[in-house]
């Protein structure tokens, strides 16, 4: 009885020893999962109290090496009277600054530009203030705005046909610094709770007279334009118009929304009313037509699991030159001489606008930090031009791993036939490298 | 006889509820956990640290601002190439105002705009009680457990378990799941600290993910202050001017 009781003993030890023993190791393994102790990180607030004044921005170089399509359009109105050369080296130094002064509801605001400029045969210099204005807060649903100003308006990334009231962006390099215009405007809004969320109402005033803001149309004209603003079932939602003077009368719609966690999709429509086009006949006479066009939008924008995000566009720009068109304005620049280039100059500028044609499809797709290459993020972008199937093709790699420092390189390659519209751009291929340094 | 019937039919409406009445307690435990961690409505600066695999490290400063259950927004003070930046959030939409390109565009609860281990959702959190409901709660040794089940598709995170100290109501341990059940990522809070004010609650938020090894993020809580705000504040006219509150 006794031998039992110690054979069982010795078995319930050795169970039991055998337990802590398996019982033992995933706790060592857990305790190896375990993260270890965070670091002492510091943080000061106190270095981040509030002056009246801020000044922010940039220092830019960049420099770029281009091959020359010596049988494009853009080359043979680009050299005009100069020579003719196939590769273009240029660089340039900007220093990129906005500074801000605010005293409890006024806020005075300025944005400049100081540039330096190689152009492959000499430099040149330019100091451009993109914005200066004034603003008065009137509680925090109403502000009035008076100075040189840039709206951006519409829900797209490479286009935004909606942008009434603001100078179109550069597709290729949508982020680019714009110059606003002098106008007036102010913004009141208001929240709600249920469907509707908020509604906002912007009214703005843009004068055309003189030097000032002569790019925005014909001379002479206060043009006034509007904004309503809702969000509305999770969605935003936009109404502009603009009413005639500098520019035929124009109305628009702009929409986006989250559809799941990692999806978006945007859209944008605009009537222009009485849009008047200058077209160029092969033989170099010119008439306008003038109808009412449409243009429109609509994209969207994805995240996959893959941290790989996919921004894809499509645009109708009801505005724009039909294939025919094109090709009889890049006849005539063939056949042209100089002369007759230099005269037509000034009805030429239709066709001379980035994307002048009619359907238009848009890719990028940015992959963060692949194969485990910390801070570079690189991205490939394509426009296409959905009727003559000519294209450029933009890689690029960002490389952002010291603090405020941004490095970018850059090829755009461009793809198409003689008479497309990308096969007549001014540069076969392009290289470029930028560097920014944030202050 | 009438007697045992309505003790029968007693136990059986007790029974019957009990799931109900446990699902409040947790609801509560999660309501209190929200208020714990912050008041309903504030403002406070956050230091947000990306500690990288080969160890370097990006930091951002944000000055953020929320009201009620749903409304939140974050301003980046620094560093400078982030300067300006500002971020909405109004329920389950999202915006990023950019001041290079000057209008706000819809970002989505996945995406990070400051890269690391946080995503938007993360940075831009509203309350839990708002984005989740209680599926289930227990608790052992000084300590709850709740499981949470996103309210709608558009969280970030199908479902989380919350670990909870008892005592204190704040949450120790966060780990999130995606709708397959894999492990997005583990969310840790610590250093409690006294911010004044009757606000005690932990001054670091660390997280990992399987799904990046060796990245690391943290995030430094300073200066967390009630403060009322206006609605209007958190819209998009408002967006780029969230700076002018500080």
């Amino acid at each position: 009885m006794i031998l039992q009781q110690r054979a069982a003993a010795r078995a319930v030890t050795a169970a039991g020893l055998a337990l802590f023993l398996m019982s033992d190791r995933p706790v060592q393994a857990q305790e190896m999962e375990l993260p270890s102790e965070p670091e002492e990180f510091s943080f000061d607030v106190g270095e981040f109290d509030k002056s009246p004044w801020s000044l922010d921005g940039y220092v830019q170089g960049d420099l770029s090496y281009s091959r020359l399509n010596r049988d494009a359009a853009s080359y043979r109105l680009d050299f005009i009277g100069k020579d003719r050369d196939r590769y273009r080296l240029q660089s340039g130094m900007d220093i990129h600054a906005g500074l801000t002064y605010q005293q409890g509801p006024l806020r005075a605001y300025g944005l400049g530009r100081l540039e330096g400029r190689y152009d492959g045969k000499e430099w040149g210099d330019d100091l451009l203030l993109y914005e200066g204005n004034l603003s008065l807060q009137a509680g925090s649903n109403a502000y009035f705005t008076l100075g040189k100003t840039l709206l951006r308006w519409g829900k797209g990334y490479a286009w935004n046909p909606t942008n009434f009231a603001g100078r179109n962006r550069n597709p290729s390099d949508p982020d680019l610094a714009l110059e606003g215009y002098w106008m007036g405007f102010t913004d009141i809004v208001k929240s709600f709770s249920g469907p509707l969320k908020a509604l906002s109402l912007m009214g703005v005033i843009l004068p055309v007279f003189g030097d000032a803001n002569s790019a925005f149309g014909e001379e002479d004209h206060i043009n006034v334009a509007g904004k309503l603003y809702l969000l509305l079932y999770d969605t935003d939602i936009d109404f502009m118009a603009l009413s005639e003077g500098s520019r035929s009368a124009r109305y628009g719609l702009a929409t986006s929304r989250n559809v799941t966690s990692s999806f978006e999709i945007h859209g944008e429509l605009a009537l222009i009313t009485d849009s008047r086009k200058t077209v160029l006949a092969p033989a170099g006479t010119v008439t306008t037509e003038t109808n009412d066009a449409w243009n429109c939008l609509a994209g969207i924008r994805y995240l996959a699991p893959t941290e790989t995000t996919f921004i894809l566009e499509f645009y109708r720009h009801g505005e724009g030159y039909s294939e025919d068109q094109a090709k009889d304005y890049f006849a005539f620049t063939e056949r042209a001489e100089d002369a007759q280039l230099t005269a037509a100059g000034p009805t030429l500028s239709g066709y001379e606008q980035p994307n002048f044609m009619q359907n238009y499809f848009y890719l990028r797709v940015s992959q963060k930090e692949p194969f485990g290459w910390l801070y570079v993020t690189p991205s490939l972008l394509t426009i296409c031009n959905l009727e003559d199937g000519s294209f450029n093709l933009i890689p690029e790699i960002t490389y952002t791993g010291t603090e405020n420092l941004e490095l970018r390189l850059r090829f755009n390659y461009v793809g198409g036939a003689h008479g497309t519209e990308y096969g007549e751009k001014l540069n076969a291929w392009r290289t470029a490298i930028r560097m920014r340094y944030f202050f | 006889m009438k007697q045992r019937t309505i003790a029968i039919a007693a136990a059986a409406f007790l029974c019957g509820f009990a799931p109900l009445i446990h699902a409040l307690d947790g609801e509560e435990i999660l309501r209190q956990v929200d208020r714990n961690l912050n008041p309903d409505s504030y403002e406070m600066y956050r230091k947000l640290i990306n500690v990288e695999p080969d160890g370097s490290k990006k930091e951002f400063v944000l000055y953020t601002i929320k009201k009620g259950q749903d409304r939140m927004a974050a301003l980046f003070l620094s560093p400078a190439s982030e300067k300006g930046r500002s971020t909405l959030r109004l329920e389950d939409n999202m915006w990023l105002y950019l001041p290079s390109v000057g209008k706000p565009l819809r970002i989505t609860s996945l995406q990070s705009i400051v890269g690391g281990v946080f995503n938007n959702s993360d940075i831009l959190r509203l309350d839990y009680s708002a984005e989740y409901t209680v599926e289930s709660s227990r608790e052992e040794e000084g300590t709850y457990f709740l499981d949470l089940k996103a309210r709608s598709g558009s969280v970030a995170y199908d479902h989380i378990e919350m670990v909870i100290d008892k005592q204190s109501v704040i949450p120790t341990e966060i780990r999130c799941y995606a709708s397959t059940g894999i492990l997005i990522k583990t969310l840790r809070y610590s250093k409690t600290k006294d911010f004044g004010g009757g606000i005690v609650r932990p001054s670091v938020l660390e997280t990992d993910s399987p799904l990046q090894k060796g990245y690391r993020s943290v995030i430094l809580f300073a200066e967390i202050k009630a403060r009322e705000f206006s609605d209007e504040v958190f819209t998009l006219s408002f967006l780029p001017k969230v700076g002018e509150l500080r």
